[in-house]
């Protein structure tokens, strides 16, 4: 897993390549904790590259999520393969983030 | 990482029994078994000792917990070293039913919160029951639970685990009315889908009840009662080659003609057979019965 991170404007930009499971959940927690310890409330999850997701790392998304949302932040998933789409979808997941299909659409 | 007081089995079985410790209907005998090893293993996930995908369970962390149950069914998924479907562990770990249900009794009345009771039903025959002595951390979790349904919070990941169960079980009416779970249905599936051990336990289930009701009611001769037990157990225990099967319901066997004579004799196939004795027995259900204070 890779983990590329951005800042534009009030939002982090984090691109995730390669795969988020057992053998690395908690490296990707530890970077996005870094951020919420920061004080930064946006984060844009691009998620165009990520090849595939273990529950473990699909908590950690949750529990980002209930971190920023409850300083009046948030989390947007943006560019989902159909692939990762399916296990948001199956693991229903998906309906407590807001989506966006690229990167512009949430900047406009 | 600070435990719980109880273990989420030890949660499961307290919303399952009323205050005189007899058992919801659609949690006895193997769905209860089978339940319980579905929710040991999501206990071990959020423990980090295991982790999941929509299909296989992997190995995360080794470390001990400290738990006996937990300890155990680590042990037996770190032995086995290779990736195995969620619905093959919970049937496979199933077959240790009766001692989780033993150890979570015992670990209950070791935290005081089910009490034994003896009751004479007979003047030649006493019954155990294990009525709840303190009901705190009950009120506690359903409390818990029916809030985070009725409102819009994000749920925690411990409760997710708990409303998948309930809900694969069949066991929301241990918390909610009909009328609660047909107004919040939509917010019940969507946290009971969040976690896919929990989802498994719904195609488990599934496809043993059918099974069970294929068995009763296609069954008439001995032999066929027989046939229909061992796929009963072969279902059961994820069982795909009859080559693995012990040799007293492996059909062909000399020790399998012994055990279609015992069906004929007791008629039932309901029946065990102990290899270091050279035994058969009926199985005991008056265990379960016992156990629940029926």
């Amino acid at each position: 897993m890779n983990i590329i991170s951005k800042e534009v404007g009030k939002y982090i930009h984090i691109t995730i390549v390669g795969r988020i499971d057992t053998s690395n959940y908690e490296i990707f927690s530890n970077e996005l904790q870094v951020f919420i310890d920061e004080g930064k409330k946006f984060l844009i999850l691009n998620l165009n590259d990520l090849e595939y997701i273990s529950s473990s790392g699909l908590r950690i998304f949750l529990k980002v999520l209930k971190a920023l949302r409850a300083v009046e932040g948030d989390v947007v998933l943006c560019c989902l393969t159909d692939k990762i789409k399916s296990v948001f979808e199956m693991s229903g997941f998906l309906s407590f983030f807001n989506l966006a299909d690229n990167i512009d659409s949430i900047e406009e | 990482m600070t435990r719980n007081f109880l273990n989420i089995p030890e949660e499961i079985y307290l919303l399952s029994i009323d205050e005189n410790g007899n058992q919801h209907q659609n949690l006895k005998n193997e769905n209860f078994d089978l339940v319980i090893s579905a929710a040991l293993l999501m206990d071990l996930a959020l423990l980090h000792r295991i982790d999941s995908d929509q299909t296989y369970i992997f190995t995360d962390k080794k470390e001990q917990i400290g738990d006996v149950l937990l300890d155990g069914v680590l042990d037996e998924i770190i032995e086995y070293n290779n990736n195995r479907r969620i619905e093959n562990w919970i049937s496979y770990l199933s077959i240790h039913g009766q001692f989780f249900r033993d150890e979570i009794i015992t670990s209950l009345v070791r935290k005081s919160v089910l009490k034994i009771e003896n009751e004479r039903v007979l003047w030649f025959f006493s019954k155990r029951k294990y009525p709840i002595v303190d009901d705190t951390e009950l009120e506690e979790v359903q409390s818990r639970i029916r809030n985070l349904i009725f409102g819009t919070e994000i749920p925690d990941e411990r409760d997710i685990v708990i409303v998948s169960i309930l809900f694969n079980s069949n066991l929301l009416g241990t918390i909610f009315t009909e009328e609660e779970v047909s107004k919040y249905n939509a917010r019940i599936v969507q946290i009971a889908k969040m976690d896919f051990i929990g989802q498994a336990i719904g195609n488990v289930l599934k496809e043993y009840n059918i099974s069970i009701f294929d068995s009763i009611l296609k069954t008439k001769s001995p032999e066929e009662m027989l046939e229909a037990h061992v796929e009963k157990l072969k279902k059961k225990f994820r069982v795909t080659n009859d080559d693995s099967l012990p040799t007293w319901i492996r059909k062909g066997t000399r020790q399998y003609e012994e055990t279609l004579k015992y069906v004929r004799e007791v008629g039932t196939a309901e029946i065990t057979f102990n290899p270091r004795l050279k035994k058969y027995s009926k199985i005991n259900y008056g265990y379960y019965q016992s156990a629940f204070g029926e």
